[in-house]
This record gives C-alpha cells, sequence and structure tokens, in this order.
C-alpha cells in the first residue's frame, strides 16, 4: 500500500486552505486507479480546517461517487488527531448527505432549505 | 452612544453610525464614544475605506484615550489632531489588520497575523486551544473574502482582556452578505427575514456554494468549538442578527438599523482548564 505523507507532499504543516485540500485529492485519485488501498499520513502537521477536509475527503467521495464504507476501505488516514477524525467523519458524513440527494435526483438546495429551523 | 457592550442594541447602532458616516459634512467624524471594542473598529475600518473611495475623510474622538488606542492599533483614517495622541504605555495592544486577495496568500497572512502578533499578548495556552483558534479564525476570514467578496476584504480587530480572561476578535466585510447569497441560493423565501438568513446559514452542512461541491462545516465547528471553550459568537448580516451565549443559547432576531456586509464578532476564554476538561486532559 502506498502511503502520501501529507505534510511532505504538501510541503508545509498549514493544511487551512481548500486548494491545498484539492492538490492532495487530486493525488489521491490518481493512485486510486492503480492501486485500492492507499494510506494518507498526517504525521506532522499543524492545523487542519474542515475547507481542507471537504476538499481533499468530502469531495473525493462524492467526486468518485464512494459511500462511507468504500471510503474507509480504500483510504487509510493514519496520525490524525481525534478531534480531527471527528471532523474528517463530519466532512464524510456531510458529503454523503449531498451525495446521496443527488443520487435520488433531489435538488439538495430545496432539501437543506425545507430543513431550515422554526 | 456609548459602545460598552455586546449587545444586538450595540450591533443595531452601527447601522446608524454607518449612515451617519455617509451623510457627514464636513468630512471629518467626530467619534463620541469613550470606549471601542474591536468589532466598532473593524466596522470603521471597513466603512471608512469604502468612502475614502469618493471623498477625503477622516476621524477623530472627543475623548484622548480613544484617539491614543486608535492610533497604537494604526487605524488608518484618523484625522492629524487624533495623531497627535501619545501612545499607551502599556504593549498589550493589538494592530489591526486586513486580509484580502488569493486563499493561500490569506492563509499565509492569517497564521502569521495570529502566530506572531496576537499570540505573544495571550496567556499561555495548551496547544490544542490554540490550534482550535487558528482553524476557526483562518475558517471565519476565508469565508468572509470568498463568499463576501468585498473591494476590501476583510478588516480583523482584536483586544486580549486580561481582568476578563478572555480575547475578543472581530471580522468585518462590506461584500455580499448573508441573506443576499442564501436568498440567491434560493435556500429560504425572498420574504424571509435576514436572521433566517443567518440561521440557514449557521447550520451544519449548508453552505451556498455550488450543489456538488462538499462545504457547509466551518460555522457549526465554530459555535461547537465556542460550546466547548464557554466563549461566544455574534453575526450580524443586514438587519439578521445572530448570537450565542456563552451557555451555548441561540438568539436570532432582526434588528431595527441594517449594516452592510457581515460582522462576526467572538469571544474566546482563555482558561484552558475548560477546553482540557473535554479535550486534552485524558
Amino acid at each position: 500500500m502506498r502511503t502520501i505523507r501529507v505534510v511532505d507532499y504538501l510541503g508545509t504543516p498549514c493544511l487551512l486552505a481548500p486548494e491545498k485540500g484539492e492538490t492532495l485529492a487530486a493525488e489521491l485519485k490518481i493512485e486510486l486507479q492503480a492501486q485500492n488501498h492507499i494510506q494518507v499520513d498526517f504525521s506532522g502537521y499543524e492545523f487542519l480546517s474542515s475547507a481542507f477536509l471537504n476538499h481533499a475527503f468530502g469531495q473525493l467521495c462524492i467526486d468518485l461517487n464512494w459511500d462511507t464504507k468504500t471510503f474507509r476501505q480504500r483510504v487509510l488516514i493514519t496520525n490524525m488527531e481525534e478531534d480531527d477524525l471527528e471532523d474528517l467523519e463530519l466532512a464524510i458524513d456531510n458529503a454523503q448527505t449531498r451525495r446521496g440527494l443527488i443520487l435520488r435526483g433531489e435538488n439538495p438546495d430545496q432539501y437543506y432549505s425545507s430543513r431550515l429551523p422554526t | 452612544m456609548r459602545y460598552y457592550a455586546v449587545t444586538p442594541e450595540s450591533f443595531g447602532q452601527l447601522g446608524v453610525f454607518g449612515r451617519q458616516i455617509q451623510k457627514c459634512t464636513p468630512d471629518r467624524i467626530d467619534l463620541k464614544v469613550e470606549f471601542v471594542r474591536p468589532y466598532c473598529v473593524a466596522y470603521l475600518d471597513q466603512t471608512m475605506l469604502t468612502e475614502s473611495r469618493a471623498r477625503s475623510i477622516n476621524l477623530t474622538s472627543t475623548y484622548k484615550k480613544v484617539n491614543r488606542y486608535l492610533r497604537q492599533i494604526n487605524f488608518e483614517h484618523l484625522a492629524p489632531r487624533a495623531l497627535l495622541a501619545k501612545p499607551f504605555p502599556q504593549q498589550d495592544i493589538i494592530k489591526i489588520v486586513r486580509f484580502n486577495g488569493a486563499p493561500l496568500q490569506v492563509e499565509a497572512k492569517v497564521v502569521s497575523w495570529l502566530t506572531e502578533t496576537v499570540k505573544p499578548f495571550l496567556p499561555k495556552q495548551s496547544p490544542t486551544l490554540w490550534k482550535r483558534v487558528v482553524e476557526n479564525f483562518w475558517e471565519i476570514t476565508h469565508n468572509g473574502i470568498q463568499h463576501g467578496g468585498g473591494s476590501f476584504g476583510i478588516s480583523a480587530c482584536s483586544q486580549f482582556y486580561p481582568m476578563m480572561g478572555y480575547f475578543e476578535v472581530a471580522f468585518y466585510d462590506r461584500g455580499n452578505g448573508i441573506p443576499k447569497l442564501v436568498r440567491a441560493f434560493g435556500a429560504v423565501k425572498n420574504s424571509s427575514p435576514d436572521c433566517a438568513c443567518i440561521e440557514w446559514a449557521a447550520q451544519k452542512g449548508n453552505s451556498t456554494l455550488p450543489t456538488g461541491t462538499s462545504a457547509g462545516l466551518g460555522l457549526h465547528l465554530l459555535r461547537e468549538f465556542l460550546k466547548l471553550n464557554r466563549g461566544s459568537i455574534q453575526i450580524v448580516s443586514g438587519d439578521g442578527y445572530f448570537g450565542q451565549d456563552g451557555y451555548g443559547q441561540s438568539t436570532y432576531l432582526s434588528l431595527r438599523n441594517p449594516i452592510a456586509g457581515t460582522l462576526v464578532n467572538i469571544r474566546v476564554v482563555f482558561d484552558d482548564d475548560l477546553y482540557q476538561l473535554e479535550g486534552e486532559d485524558e
């Protein structure tokens, strides 16, 4: 299984801007064409944003039409702090909601507007 | 008007103040307040930047200490008289900053501002608390620039209040504003009040980015962090107001006077025990 060390690959421990997430996602897509599994190692990172997680992993699930189980089977996340792992779960769940709506032919915009709290 | 408090009424007065700035002649504003909080300064900075496109405009205060403070934070629009004010002897006053440009540039500037300018003024904190502060403040700045799209980006003004044990920071952009974006996205009815638009935007998973884009967690996570921290947040956009207090209670209401763009005011409590109990000390 190939390992991508995120900090080395992106050249920074600061993982905030969504563009960095997109760069990682692009590399993951290429690697995942060649192999079934990939390890994404977060050793040495300092900051991590939800925008990064959305663009790196949430968008990956939407673009590749992956459910959560497939994501977990094919992408192994290592050395990520517990709080950030929870945020990653949230990003994947959030992407699944959007993906599910698209698959059902529903308009996510209408879905979210109908869930406006009263 | 005294901008002492962090209340909906105080935020509502900003709209009145903004209109007075637009209409005032001559082009000097006399600020008759005894104390300015960071959110007032951030609002003033962007508002006067916008006004200064059409005319030369500057500001002074009736109160020397306000002039001294504004000078010390490098407030750009001071009248010559106010520039004569001597700085305060204490060195714990944090300079105002503006962010604009491409996301990667903004990221670098936000991290450098927080690490090099803000952090030295704050009490020693746990790495986890500091990490969350940087991440959340970056998200607010990024959202303000990305969604707001204002000509002058976003202004941030901050201050640590050692006696109170909290750090307050305000971000203000005079861009699109949340209500306009949320209505254009079709997420709420056009007749819905501005506060309903903010309410929509503050929910987990909601984003005005295109449908197939994974987004909409930043504000939700910020609110969760502040609940844990017992901090607070206020968001004002149009005449909509959203507040979450130190107990996690939310308030949505309509202000009498709208403001242009979006103002976000955050208070972070620097009592590490609060955060460590939940997150670190295991």
